[in-house]
């Protein structure tokens, strides 16, 4: 795709942080990007460990129903994208330890970005999610994208 | 049959223990009511909220009845991390290094599906005030 680092940004309450979009994964990036912005309410993981959920109506993302690039570890600070046969994408930010799954085992997604930095605060605002329960998150294009 | 009387944001259910098949775990979780604490819903294992306090914690208790899979209305213990799960659908003891044994402590026969909406509820609403007593 050569479309060099373009970044997003995410927000949940006060707490930002910033992640490039990878380019493993050309077609399910670009329309992950095309997607934005996505505004919508993170729910913690049930199943697959440290990371919150949002669920996106949005085109062109939520028509995409092939993964990628399928991998089932979310690493800390990684965005991936599961097509759900309801006509919307899942998105997975995860925070911590985290795996696709569910209930009869590993799922795949592909990844889509990664934070830049440490993104100590969103992820702790992610994470707050599981004691404090679900809250709203932006997901937009940086101003400076790239 | 030992009972508990378990009460979530205004809502009180009852479970029957196994007192034959889990004594040790019976016991434990008996020795540390009442309790008033917390229920949070689970991350890694699926649709079930887990009360977790260092009351519950017993290592001498031992896993009894072993199961891995939870199913909906089921009451699992685990003394060595001091967990107590209630299950509102299907689920497995799991965390991050993998799956696990627990003990199936009982189940809940009284008010079942008002708890399971309260328990469901923590996905979304976060961790909720439980009450843990011994029943009549």
């Amino acid at each position: 795709m050569g479309w060099g680092m373009k970044r997003i940004e995410v927000r949940v309450g006060d707490a930002t942080a910033r992640y490039t979009l990878l380019e493993d994964a050309p077609k399910t990036a670009d329309a992950f990007w095309e997607s934005l912005p996505i505004e919508g309410t993170i729910t913690h993981a049930r199943w697959a460990g440290s990371a919150v959920w949002v669920k996106t109506p949005n085109q062109p993302i939520a028509a995409l129903d092939d993964i990628e690039l399928p991998v089932t570890s979310i690493y800390p600070g990684t965005i991936v994208v599961r097509p759900n046969p309801r006509g919307v994408a899942e998105l997975f930010l995860s925070y911590g330890v985290a795996e696709s799954r569910g209930p009869v085992g590993r799922t795949y997604a592909t990844p889509v970005a990664e934070l830049d930095g440490d993104g100590a605060e969103l992820l702790a605002a992610f994470g707050a999610t599981w004691q404090g329960g679900s809250t709203e998150v932006s997901i937009t294009r940086a101003e400076d994208e790239s | 049959m030992t009972k508990l009387r378990i009460t979530v944001d205004g809502v009180t259910a009852v479970a029957e223990l196994k007192d034959a098949a889990a004594p040790n775990g019976v016991a434990a979780v008996l020795g540390a009511l009442p309790l008033q604490t917390r229920v949070v819903h689970a991350s890694r294992s699926g649709n079930c909220a887990v009360v977790h306090d260092a009351a519950l914690r017993d290592e001498s208790a031992g896993i009894e009845g072993q199961v891995s899979m939870y199913y909906p209305g089921m009451v699992a213990y685990d003394p060595v991390r001091g967990y107590l799960v209630f299950a509102y659908g299907q689920g497995q003891a799991r965390s991050s290094t993998g799956t696990h044994w627990v003990t199936y402590l009982g189940d809940v026969v009284e008010n079942a599906a008002e708890l399971a909406a309260k328990l469901q509820d923590t996905r979304d609403r976060g961790a909720l005030d439980v009450r843990i007593e011994q029943g009549e």
